[in-house]
């Protein structure tokens, strides 16, 4: 249990034991109750009192399954709020089983300069030079890191839009398979780490030093539970193997929910070219893979490989935000083009989420048709250019609308929406607007509960109390680190006892059982008392008014969840 | 009589051997039948069963079933 500090400004690192206010927390819990105590509020997120906390969950490096998650954390130059952004990968499970409890980045480094962090097998950590990296895309990068450094070494890294500061710019992980196809996309933390003068952070993959687990029989035994409880459910279990996330395309879009052409329809005729099932049928032709390991730990195996026609990788993986971002989003149903905007969005280091919808605002503004593929690409690229729209377009869709004075841009707090429209999901939009994170489908997503019929999507009622429980449980389950596709488990009772037992038995003390509703609850507090110093009030808490006046086809509704349930959200009991 | 076609999402084709695709499948039920009684047929539980869209919109167990109608299958999902 040691926290790493990487002070970029006199280029030192130490090593001290976690604080006692830190204890029990990993992942979110960590970044955002660390970011609260040691960030000033009002701070530049660029400047040097910003903080950068790479934090793998509480139990990334133990036995149980699918804790392959890190969570990434710091004041976002997005949303002007606290922001954890969350990826797989390798490099939780590396840092879990050297005992490391997070990473502080502070500082920034002399103009100019550009360093990396280096973990060895024992866990020392060594700050190098980085400046013949420099303006070095993210599978390049990685590839040579991992040559110089050797094989059993993972890697986080920035691209050209880490380093050029823009707002969209990702912190890249390399996966199963060392390319740096995993992503902490969302809120700019690559900007972050940009603006430290830290281009990459090589992690030992041999660490033989976790923290010990205080009951290693219950703990095996509860894990098992899980596992078994992943395997048997037809969503983990059966359907993301088969199709990956992709395999909700459908579904959404015959709810009328699937955003498209700047979230004006909310059906998109080309959706099956582009659903999971079209990805799948594509990848058995060409010999991709539709079921891939990506993340250490993993045994859904969401991930795929993309490849082309004759069968050379393209990307990795292809997931459904994606898909929607660069595709419906823009008008653009096909995958290979969507396959090619991803996987640049991956080597230039950007969110794909934010940059598509980016694009899809440029293109409402008429700068590009809709479905033009090619001018997507061309559009990408420029950021990597650092042209002067390339910046605007890196910067995301709140920039590209002042750029071009156009009114629909699908943000909140600056962040903008992902692959659900908050008018024919009306809880989605409840998550959207209150989310300590800005528009985050992953603070707090309904689709289970409407695609089981247990709430109406179009009708506000419930929808708050909803909301409140899913950013509940979706915050805790990112301070364990368990992926949140199979966090679906913790819902039950059963899985919930399970996972209750096991934080009892990795910490030594009995957990009382409402512990991870509890844990939940302080996270979500911590944010949301970070976010009230830096500044945000109830108005950032709100959908951009097109929601609430223009109706969504086919079912012609707009937001109707009142403000009043809206500040009630962060009410807790 | 009635005949609809249906057409199946997400893994739940591979419950069906003769399964096409491109055709879907061609079930016949009786008069006033409803999607609760189409999904009893095909042996779909409610754990299987997410979204029912007839003809373009989503549709309700108790909704009837016209002639002719088309209808798609998606699974229970939790999120992307």
């Amino acid at each position: 249990m040691k926290l790493i500090r990487v002070n970029m400004t006199d280029q030192t690192v130490q090593v001290e034991d976690v604080p006692q206010q830190y204890a029990g927390l990993g992942g979110r819990g960590l970044t955002s109750v660390m970011i609260d105590a040691e960030v000033p509020p009002q701070c530049d997120p660029l400047g040097p009192e910003n903080k950068l906390i790479l934090a793998p969950g509480l139990l990334s490096g133990t036995p149980l399954v699918n804790t392959g998650r890190i969570s990434i954390g710091a004041k976002s130059p997005l949303t002007g709020g606290i922001k954890e952004s969350n990826s797989g990968g390798k490099i939780a499970t590396s840092l879990g089983k050297l005992g490391i409890t997070a990473i502080v980045v502070e500082g920034r480094s002399p103009a100019g300069t550009l360093g990396m962090l280096v973990i060895d097998p024992s866990g020392n950590a060594v700050l190098k030079d980085a400046s013949a990296l420099k303006g070095m895309r993210t599978y390049a990068l990685s590839a040579k890191l991992l040559q110089d450094f050797g094989p059993k070494n993972t890697v986080a890294c920035i691209g050209p839009a880490g380093e050029l500061q823009l707002a969209s710019a990702s912190i890249q992980t390399t996966d199963v398979d060392d390319r740096p196809c995993r992503a902490a996309a969302r809120g700019g933390l690559g900007a972050v780490m940009g603006a430290k003068g830290l281009k990459a952070v090589v992690v030992s993959t041999e660490g033989k030093n976790a923290d010990a687990i205080a009951d290693p029989e219950a703990f095996k035994e509860a894990a098992k539970a899980i596992a078994q409880s992943i395997q048997k459910n037809p969503f983990t279990g059966q359907m993301l193997p088969a199709l990956g996330t992709a395999g909700i395309l459908g579904g959404v879009n015959a709810l009328g929910a699937f955003p498209s052409y700047n979230a004006t329809k909310g059906v998109f005729d080309g959706w099956e070219k582009i659903s999971g099932e079209a990805l799948a049928k594509r990848m058995q032709e060409r010999g991709g893979k539709t079921k891939h390991m990506g993340c250490s730990q993993c045994i859904i195996h969401c991930s795929n490989e993309y490849v082309d026609e004759k069968g050379a990788y393209v990307t990795s993986s292809l997931e459904y935000e994606t898909i929607w971002s660069m595709g419906g989003m823009i008008g653009v149903d096909d995958l290979d083009t969507i396959a090619q905007l991803d996987f640049l969005c991956d080597d230039i280091g950007l969110d794909t989420i934010n940059t598509g919808v980016a694009m899809a605002v440029a293109m409402d503004a008429g700068h590009k048709p809709f479905g033009d593929g090619a001018a997507a690409i061309a559009m990408v690229e420029e950021v990597a250019l650092g042209t002067d729209f390339g910046k605007i377009l890196g910067n995301g869709p709140v920039a590209v609308g002042k750029h071009f004075n156009h009114h629909r841009v699908p943000a909140v707090k600056g962040q903008s929406i992902a692959a659900y429209d908050p008018r024919a999901m009306q809880g989605l939009g409840v998550t959207y607007a209150t989310s300590t994170m800005g528009a985050d489908h992953t603070a707090g997503n309904l689709l289970g509960l409407y695609l089981a019929g247990a709430l109406k999507p179009l009708e506000p009622e419930g929808q708050a109390d909803a909301s409140r429980v899913a950013q509940i449980t979706m915050a805790a389950l990112d301070c364990i680190g368990l992926c949140i596709l199979a966090g679906g488990v913790v819902a039950s009772a059963k899985g919930r006892e399970a996972m209750t037992r096991m934080l009892s038995a990795k910490l030594g003390q009995e957990m009382a059982p409402d512990a991870i509703s509890a844990m939940g609850v302080r996270i979500l507090q911590a944010e949301k008392g970070f976010n009230t110093k830096a500044g945000l009030t109830a108005k950032d808490d709100r959908l951009p008014r097109f929601f609430y006046e223009e109706p969504l086809p086919p079912h012609n509704t707009v937001f109707t969840v009142t403000d009043a349930d809206l500040d009630k959200v962060y009410t807790f009991r | 009589m009635i005949t609809v076609t249906v057409k199946l999402y997400g893994t739940l084709p591979q419950r069906m051997p003769a399964y096409d695709p491109q055709r879907g499948l061609v079930v016949t039920l009786g008069p006033g039948a409803t999607v609760a009684d189409l999904t009893r047929q095909l042996n779909l539980t409610a754990e299987d069963t997410g979204v029912v869209a007839l003809d373009g919109r989503v549709a309700q167990p108790e909704d009837r079933l016209p002639n002719d109608a088309h209808i798609r299958i998606f699974q229970v999902a939790l999120g992307g």
